[in-house]
């Protein structure tokens, strides 16, 4: 890091919190703070809702899934775009007339209070997990920049990120997040030249693309079989995509308060729709995009030596360890490997563009066969790892950082490492303002009765202020996760989703379904979920199929309306409904 | 919130953004799988 990077950095980033700050003057009333009081436009609505989605994880993780794993991660949001158009017909109408602060507060309205405090409460659990993970991410970045204890590098990004978030509220969130994605997309875009750029001489983009497509990496569409049929343990195929990337989307954009107060800043429903549907448009090509440079960096390396571990403070650790003996040896025949990798790849590259498809056919074998040696000379420096260094040994979080450090120009390395910062701040801040909604009005509100407004406010940034303290220590434990964290957050959203989502759809769809049975179908089925999932680890539970995280969104959606159905049908659960009633007690808060 | 009247922006109805949504979506993913063949 150089003098002009630091700079860079701290101009980008202080220059963001005062304007923050600066936006952040709102009406010190509930609506003013954590929905701006509806007064935003649509493009403000559609930089919010992809500037609260896209985390640093994005940024960090999208580009070393695509280097590891290829591009087919993008399709994983084919069903978003589907997703924006059944919220536009259905939830924003609704939650808009009702004039909500929280999505929760329909659920009052349309089954019971123990509904309500359910469906917040899962939404509660899984936020703040989600959100201690994304605070996390950008540590690591400190953590390896610096050599720090991750320990005090998330004490120390999450204290600045929680100061931000108390002082601003929805306005200065949304404000922020537009001048965030502009300062991202710009860097990302830089980002991607420079991989084009600095490939050797005579290797264009082109070139760099048919490298990444010969070794698995462009395969952007995968159908999800196998000799043996479709593959339901598959994470990531076209299949998976549409459907349980639809139900995850619906359940994320539909019903998860982080998003959810997006939108409800809108002027009106007009506004509302547009920004939703333009993030159906824009989002899969960004990803692509994010993924793109991904492969690029995989192009890179196999023109130029990577190293045996990207998370270079692992290989740091191993050489003073009592197996430097056999790393130094590792080391020597990887690098020879990575030698004739270089040259093998310079002449497939050739081949490639004089049209000699005999050569490309033979070298494109060769490298495949180069970079399994590669990597089975990684994976047992990971074995040595795990044995001398108490680290996560998986380093795909670490590629891209680790290209950033070693390869880009000074400046420029600087505002790729302030735009992470700067995407976890928007996503983050987006997260603790809808906790802290959701604990206000679902909870605290009312539990407690109508308070004072100007209370609310001062109270709403207390709550801020305590998921902000309650994130940071569950950031203390995400190194434990040991694997890629846009699986991470995406695997934990899934075990909660579907459930909330089934929830919604029954309030929405299956008028004669009450309070109760949903209740005791929603217990049920987040318990299936989370079983079913878990199930490899479960004794008496291992005879459950194993399937991916994107499918426990459908099943936990659909099967709870299913049993909510059934549940319906017995007498003494719709007569639990008749008894307990299901509307307000008078003296609390209505929705309108 | 203001009142809403509903006057759809581009399009004459919204049933036509919808369509157009779920159009780009298949054209991308049309794209994406001649992308995939290509380089593959």
């Amino acid at each position: 890091m150089t003098l002009t990077d630091w700079i860079v950095i701290a101009i980008t980033l202080i220059g963001i919190v005062l304007y923050g700050l600066y936006r952040s003057r709102t009406t010190k009333n509930l609506e003013g703070y954590f929905l701006s009081n509806r007064s935003l436009p649509w493009y403000m609505v559609l930089l919010s809702i992809m500037g609260t989605q896209a985390s640093a994880i994005t940024f960090l993780s999208g580009p070393g899934q695509a280097y590891a794993d290829g591009m087919r991660f993008v399709q994983y949001y084919f069903g978003l775009p589907l997703a924006m158009v059944v919220i536009c017909i259905t939830f924003v109408p609704i939650f808009n007339r009702l004039k909500v602060l929280t999505a929760y507060e329909f659920l009052e309205s349309r089954f019971d209070t123990k509904t309500r405090f359910l469906t917040s409460f899962l939404f509660l659990l899984q936020r703040a997990l989600s959100t201690g993970i994304s605070i996390y991410a950008p540590s690591i970045i400190l953590s390896s920049l610096f050599g720090w204890d991750i320990f005090w590098t998330n004490i120390i990004m999450g204290g600045c990120l929680v100061i931000y978030t108390v002082s601003g509220g929805a306005k200065a969130v949304a404000y922020t997040q537009q001048i965030q994605l502009v300062i991202i997309f710009a860097a990302m875009f830089l980002a991607g030249y420079m991989v084009v750029h600095l490939m050797p001489e005579g290797v264009s983009f082109v070139d760099a693309l048919h490298v990444g497509g010969k070794l698995e990496r462009l395969n952007v569409i995968t159908s999800g079989t196998n000799e043996n049929g479709f593959n339901w343990n598959d994470r990531y195929n076209i299949w998976s995509g549409i459907i349980g990337g639809f139900f995850l989307a619906l359940s994320y954009f539909g019903t998860d308060q982080s998003q959810v107060g997006r939108y409800l800043t809108a002027q009106n429903n007009t506004e509302s729709r547009l920004g939703l549907l333009m993030n159906g448009l824009v989002k899969i090509p960004m990803q692509f995009f994010i993924l793109l440079i991904g492969v690029l960096v995989f192009a890179f390396y196999q023109f130029n030596a990577a190293p045996l571990s990207f998370n270079t403070s692992l290989v740091d650790d191993a050489r003073v360890s009592p197996y430097r003996d056999s790393v130094s040896l590792l080391q020597g025949r990887y690098d020879s490997v990575n030698k004739v990798k270089g040259q093998t790849a310079m002449a497939f590259a050739r081949a490639e563009k004089n049209g000699n498809s005999d050569s490309v056919q033979i070298l494109s074998r060769q490298l495949r066969e180069l970079n399994g040696q590669t990597e089975g000379y990684r994976s047992q420096f990971k074995a040595i790892s795990a044995r001398v260094s108490s680290k996560d040994t998986n380093d795909t979080n670490y590629v891209f950082l680790a290209f950033v450090k070693q390869h880009l120009p000074a400046g420029l390395k600087g505002l790729l490492i302030a735009i992470i910062f700067l995407a976890a701040w928007g996503s983050i801040a987006a997260a603790l303002n809808s906790l802290a909604s959701s604990t206000v009005v679902d909870f605290h509100q009312r539990l407690a009765g109508e308070d004072q407004p100007i209370n609310e406010y001062h109270l709403s940034k207390w709550h801020t202020l305590g998921w902000g303290i309650f994130c940071i220590l569950v950031a203390q434990f995400a190194n434990k996760l040991g694997q890629s964290l846009i699986e991470a957050v995406n695997v934990l959203g899934s075990l909660f989703y579907g459930v909330i989502l089934g929830i919604f759809l029954v309030a929405f769809y299956v008028k004669r379904v009450k309070g109760t049975a949903t209740f005791i179908a929603a217990l049920i089925m987040e318990l299936f979920v989370v079983v079913l999932f878990f199930n490899e680890r479960i004794p008496f539970m291992k005879f459950l199929p194993d399937i991916s995280f994107l499918w426990m969104n459908a099943i936990g959606a659909i099967g709870l309306v299913l049993l909510a159905l059934l549940l319906q049908q017995f007498r003494g659960v719709s007569q639990w409904d008749e008894k307990s009633g299901s509307k307000m007690p008078s003296g609390k808060r209505q929705p309108a | 919130m203001k009142d809403d009247k509903e006057k759809v922006p581009l399009f004459r109805t919204w049933t036509q953004w919808y369509g157009f949504v779920i159009g780009f979506l298949v054209a991308l993913i049309v794209f994406f799988y001649l992308f995939t063949k290509f380089f593959s």
